[in-house]
């Protein structure tokens, strides 16, 4: 999981690590100071896409994001 | 970056034109460099001798790219640095590679953390950091070189490039570079590093923390009086410091407030034992400024109306004497989860 302002940080992250194609999930940035019923809304957006990741062995676009 | 990718076209220009030149390939830190040529990074490498300038002396995150001798002979010679500098530079880069350093964090985190460099002893004299009036400031070639010429490494070998390699919100200006020398002559007490178990003639600190915080008294001939505005600048919500017990405090004293604390009987340990004492908020404020909290377990357990020190134990309240004349110190907390590296030189060829 990550957020979209630092997805660059860590898809160079997991790119020198030996997995570029590492399946992540963005969400908005920031999650810091967000009210906790925004932040379930976020997650719940996102749950079918971490589904598929976790069951597909891809991002939805077939690679990291 | 490796030798190899600097081409011979590239290394024929300098000055000016090297930062447009360097600047296309993302390097360097916008000021103008030094061209690395094969003859200077030779020249530089004298600085290290007996060693194998080809061996990897660390990997450094987030990149994990492999830093030989000759890779930080090329960042020191586009910094500007002398062959008598190298050795420095070399033990802080593998100072900045312990685990305990956090390095990947460190260069990665949205904090404004940058690493700060102190040299103690021969090598100090030997080649010509200061530890006197000004010395966290311009001026002086082998400070100002060494920190530079460190932030280089971690740029172009590290990779930590603001953006996709270090994520830090505002940056700050220890990111260009930070390094001095501990000043030994004016301290009363014994040097750095046999307070932290290294006995060696030489020896460098790594401390990832913010930039430094002023401590100002003019007047007081008490430790007390001083030392409550150091644990003053010490006790603030707005640092890591405080949501994080793990974190050091480095506490830059200079010459006349040190003194004034060692006529009065007072050891290093009697300052970072008070400073442990005093330096603390109370715990419903603290509460109430961090919903998230890494904490001492016991801490955690303090009633609200009590006051929770900034740091879990006084060995992380670190204190060396540095600076001239005046009544100025410093503080320089953590970024929190790291801890400063002491490490002996041993790239000197004695």
């Amino acid at each position: 999981m990550t957020t979209n302002a630092l997805s660059d940080l860590a898809t160079k992250t997991a790119t020198e690590l030996g997995l570029p194609d590492l399946r992540m999930v963005s969400v908005a940035h920031p999650i810091g100071g967000v009210d906790p019923d925004e932040i379930r809304r976020r997650a719940d957006n996102v749950v079918d896409e971490v589904l598929a990741l976790l069951t597909g062995g891809r991002t939805l676009e077939g690679s990291a994001r | 970056m490796t030798v190899d990718t600097v081409s011979e076209d590239l290394l024929q220009v300098d000055g000016s034109d090297l930062v447009e030149a360097l600047a296309e390939h993302g390097w360097g830190d916008g000021l103008p460099m030094v061209a690395p040529t094969p003859t200077r990074v030779e020249a530089m490498l004298t600085g290290s001798p007996g060693t194998d300038p080809d061996e990897v002396v660390a990997v450094l995150p987030p990149r994990f790219g492999e830093a030989t001798r000759r890779i930080l002979a090329v960042n020191a010679v586009m910094a500007g640095c002398r062959p008598e500098h190298l050795p420095v530079l070399i033990t802080a880069v593998r100072a900045l590679a312990h685990p305990e350093v956090n390095l990947r964090g460190v260069n990665a985190t949205t904090h404004n953390v940058a690493p700060l460099v102190v040299v103690h002893g021969e090598v100090a004299r030997s080649a010509g950091y200061h530890g006197g009036r000004g010395a966290l400031g311009p001026g002086n070639r082998a400070n100002a070189t060494t920190g530079r010429a460190l932030r280089l490494v971690l740029l172009h070998v590290a990779g930590a490039t603001p953006g996709d390699g270090d994520a830090s919100t505002q940056g700050g200006p220890a990111k260009y570079g930070l390094c001095f020398a501990e000043n030994a002559d004016a301290s009363p007490w014994p040097i750095y590093p046999s307070a932290v178990g290294v006995d060696a003639p030489s020896a460098v600190t790594v401390h990832c923390g913010e930039a430094p915080h002023n401590v100002h008294d003019m007047e007081s001939d008490d430790p007390i009086r001083i030392l409550d505005k150091v644990a003053s600048a010490m006790a603030t919500t707005a640092q890591n410091n405080a949501c994080i017990s793990q974190g050091e405090h480095f506490v830059l004293l200079c010459p006349e407030h040190a003194a004034t604390c060692a006529v009065a009987g007072w050891s290093r340990r009697d300052v970072s034992s008070y400073l442990f004492q005093k330096a603390r908020l109370p715990a419903t404020e603290l509460k109430r400024a961090f919903g998230l909290r890494a904490w001492a377990p016991w801490m955690d357990q303090l009633a609200n109306d009590e006051l929770v020190p900034m740091t879990e134990h006084p060995d992380n309240i670190r204190i060396m004497v540095v600076g001239g004349p005046g009544k100025h110190s410093s503080v320089v907390p953590s970024w929190g989860m790291t801890r400063s590296v002491t490490l002996p030189i041993h790239e000197l060829g004695d």
